[in-house]
């Protein structure tokens, strides 16, 4: 908490000579080595590199939801670190949000119960203004009624993507959440995810596979062994896969 | 909280039927034993009541030795009767005698059958003839007519007369001969007292052939006796002969007579409904467990969007207890209806032709509630700390089971089934009789049966991850992974082979595209000549 005074309030997550291991003796692999970076407040921010790079790791410890072994990690002036695992999940509940590759909703409960399950977690009242205009933005409004297994997969996709904004998040954290869908219905939810930090400037990390998803983000990193390789601002989908080519090398 | 627990209860039927038919069974065989337990006693204090009603002191011969649980006692001289009639404190003094235990009503107009609509006695033609006693020394009471007072008349409990009228003629047969007797009057009594017929004292001991003796003297004292009356009622017996307070001989009655006829099979019932809830809340352990791992995903979820390990605690812990109240719900009237059943198929052997009444207390129900309750949640605990302590990135990496389809087959046949031992249930709850227990006992072993033919409904439900639609085919740069990326380091984290039995050189449609002397875990680079295969 005291470290947040230290950075920059443009800055909504600060990465500072973060380590992860996973693993030990000799399956002990270094998913994060030393990697450090600035995510800026209201941009769209892709992560990008090959399988086993480290991007999702990397995306899971900002998000408070793993444990780093080294190294800082301050998100909306919070240090992760110093965080009990109560706080953690405040933090979660309270000023992050999630959209996973698979939507990952809650198969009991309706779409507008599942959008509205932070703030149930958290015995709020939901915002009536704020999620109606977030359910017209993502054009799910007649399908609140309905259980996840009644919904198309980009309906789930943008259910969660409901779910992630309810409670008027920091940040919100995306991995891979064009992975399982079709090509149309992942233009459609990147299309949504780009009009929201547009519109609002909504604080978006996405990790992706998708050289046209990250076209469209306002930075790309490119993630290589578990350190950072290259950065990327506003790149068009030609710099980017221009680039994968070169970590692959 | 108790929302989403409720919903996932509600949303999983299957799991839901199959958990609450365990855990109502083994909560309905507690209800069930304790009823039994509640009638048998009550039953048994209100004959005792009932048979020595009004006596303060009872005078009986001494034991000679024991059969069973009842010794066989000696004769008690008549003459005795007016000795203690005599006495400063004795009010009054009758004699008692037990003419037949089971007599049978041969012919005539009296029926079997009851007819005090909701009694529940069936005597099939047997009624036990005692002597009459007056007044206040028996609970008995004249409703119409009068008492026997001569050989050849009998007073009947309403319970035997059927259609029959005063002054009907019938014969009955004791173990001594059969006779004929004229119906003189009609006696009232307490439905826990068996089914009885009143002589008077001459007839019954010519009956019970006992000549100037009898079994008991019932005596009643005068209001203002003091405990030394007890003591000179001693001084005045005669020999072979004994004389206790009517609480004592009440307390020795209900002893002999429950460990003469169905105490320890209560107790047996008892013992069993305790090792059956045992045994199903280590069931219910052992279901929650599993649960709560096949759940990990949709709990690590919740973690991931804020859920605290209190609450998720919390949800697995209400879940238990919403089942376990539910269960609680069903199994009272259930158990209640199975007590009644066994009270009717009973054989009358067991409970010395005394008819037990159902007796439904709050007490079983309160205690089905509490133990359904309490176990279930028992069970969810240690699951439930589990659950709470996963972390929500482990359990969100987990992958969802593709789900299982039920064939039409399995659903039809467990329906087929459950509809074939409900009917032979409700067909054994109709049937009076022995038939009865067999029927029962038949639609128990179908019940079974049922249960593990829709464990496959319960199985599919349990795969309770949250949804998650068939990946595609994952691109990555616009190229589908080779081997060597798909799921390498997920393999090194979790300390295995890179790719065990996955990737191109397993699929049998690449297999014969790769020539000899090709390493498959290299993929297409070809070996050094010393490392081929022969």
């Amino acid at each position: 908490m005291s470290s947040a005074s230290t950075i920059d309030p443009a800055i909504a997550i600060s990465v500072g000579a973060v380590v992860k291991v996973h693993g030990r003796g000799a399956v002990k692999v270094r998913a994060l080595d030393e990697v450090t970076c600035d995510l800026r407040q209201g941009e769209l921010t892709a992560i990008m590199g090959p399988s086993g790079a480290g991007k999702s790791t990397l995306l899971h410890c900002m998000a408070a939801l793993e444990r780093i072994d080294s190294g800082r990690i301050i998100v909306d002036g919070d240090d992760l670190g110093a965080l009990t695992d109560r706080r953690r999940a405040v933090l979660r509940r309270d000023r992050l949000g999630f959209v996973f590759q698979s939507s990952n909703l809650v198969p009991s409960l309706t779409a507008w119960e599942n959008i509205t399950l932070p703030l149930l977690l958290a015995r709020r009242r939901p915002e009536a203004a704020w999620l109606d205009h977030v359910v017209d933005l993502l054009v799910i409004g007649d399908r609140l009624s309905h259980r996840p297994s009644e919904l198309s997969g980009g309906q789930q996709q943008r259910v969660a993507l409901a779910r992630a904004l309810a409670n008027r998040p920091a940040v919100v954290f995306a991995d891979e959440p064009t992975g399982n869908l079709d090509s149309r219905a992942a233009a459609s939810v990147l299309g949504l995810l780009r009009k929201i930090v547009a519109d609002h400037g909504q604080t978006t990390v996405m990790v992706t596979h998708d050289a046209a998803a990250a076209a469209s983000a306002d930075r790309v990193l490119f993630l290589l062994d578990g350190r950072v390789a290259s950065d990327l601002s506003a790149p068009s989908r030609q710099d980017v896969l221009d680039q994968l080519l070169d970590l692959e090398g | 909280m108790f929302r989403v627990a409720v919903r996932e209860v509600v949303a999983n039927r299957g799991r839901l039927l199959l958990t609450l038919v365990s855990v109502s069974a083994a909560l309905s065989l507690l209800v069930g034993s304790f009823v039994l337990r509640d009638s048998f006693q009550s039953a048994l204090g209100e004959r005792s009541v009932t048979s020595l009603a009004g006596a303060d002191v009872v005078v009986r011969g001494r034991p000679l030795f024991d059969v069973g649980a009842a010794p066989v006692r000696a004769p008690v001289a008549e003459a005795a009767v007016a000795s203690l009639g005599d006495l400063t404190d004795v009010d009054r003094a009758a004699a008692f005698v037990v003419a037949a235990e089971r007599a049978t009503v041969l012919d005539g107009e009296a029926q079997s059958s009851s007819r005090t609509g909701g009694d529940t006695a069936d005597v099939r033609g047997r009624i036990r003839l005692v002597s009459w006693m007056p007044g206040p020394l028996t609970a008995a009471k004249i409703v119409a007519g009068r008492p026997p007072e001569a050989a050849g008349e009998v007073a009947l409990d309403q319970r035997v007369v059927g259609t029959a009228q005063l002054g009907a003629r019938m014969t009955l047969a004791a173990p001594s001969g059969a006779a004929a007797y004229v119906v003189v009057g009609l006696v009232g009594h307490r439905p826990a007292a068996p089914p009885t017929g009143y002589l008077s004292v001459a007839e019954a001991q010519r009956v019970a052939g006992r000549d100037a003796a009898v079994d008991e003297i019932r005596v009643l004292l005068r209001p203002t006796a003091t405990p030394e009356a007890l003591v000179a009622i001693r001084r005045a017996l005669p020999e072979r002969a004994e004389a206790v307070s009517a609480g004592q001989a009440r307390a020795e009655e209900l002893r002999t007579r429950g460990a003469g006829s169905a105490g320890p099979l209560l107790d047996v019932l008892l013992l069993i409904a305790l090792l059956s809830l045992g045994v199903a809340s280590l069931l219910l352990a052992n279901t929650f467990a599993i649960l709560a791992t096949q759940r990990r995903r949709q709990l690590g979820l919740l973690r991931a969007v804020g859920a605290s390990r209190a609450q998720l605690f919390a949800i697995v812990a209400a879940e238990a207890a919403v089942i376990g109240a539910t269960s609680a719900a069903i199994a009272i009237p259930i158990g209640m209806a199975g007590a009644s059943f066994l009270l009717r198929a009973l054989p009358k052997t067991l409970t010395n032709d005394l008819p037990i009444p159902l007796r439904l207390t709050v007490a079983p129900a309160a205690l089905a509630l509490v133990v359904g309750v309490v176990v279930t949640t028992g069970s969810a605990v240690w699951p439930a700390w589990l659950a709470s302590r996963s972390s929500p990135l482990s359990a969100l990496r987990l992958v969802t089971p593709e789900h299982a389809r039920i064939s039409k087959g399995v659903v039809v046949s467990a329906a087929v089934l459950w509809s074939i031992s409900l009917t032979v249930l409700a067909a054994a709850l109709a049937t009076p009789g022995d038939q009865a227990v067999e029927l029962a006992a038949f639609g128990a072993v179908l019940t079974m049966t049922s249960a593990v033919a829709s464990a496959p409904l319960g199985a599919r439900r349990g795969h309770l991850g949250v949804v998650a639609p068939p990946a595609p085919p994952r691109t990555v740069f616009d190229a589908r992974p080779t081997a060597g990326h798909r799921g390498t380091t997920t393999s090194r984290i979790r300390g295995r082979r890179p790719c065990p039995r996955r990737g191109p050189r397993h699929d049998p449609r690449h297999r014969r595209l790769l020539p000899r002397g090709v390493d498959r875990r290299q993929g297409r680079q070809r070996l050094p000549r010393r490392l081929r295969p022969a």
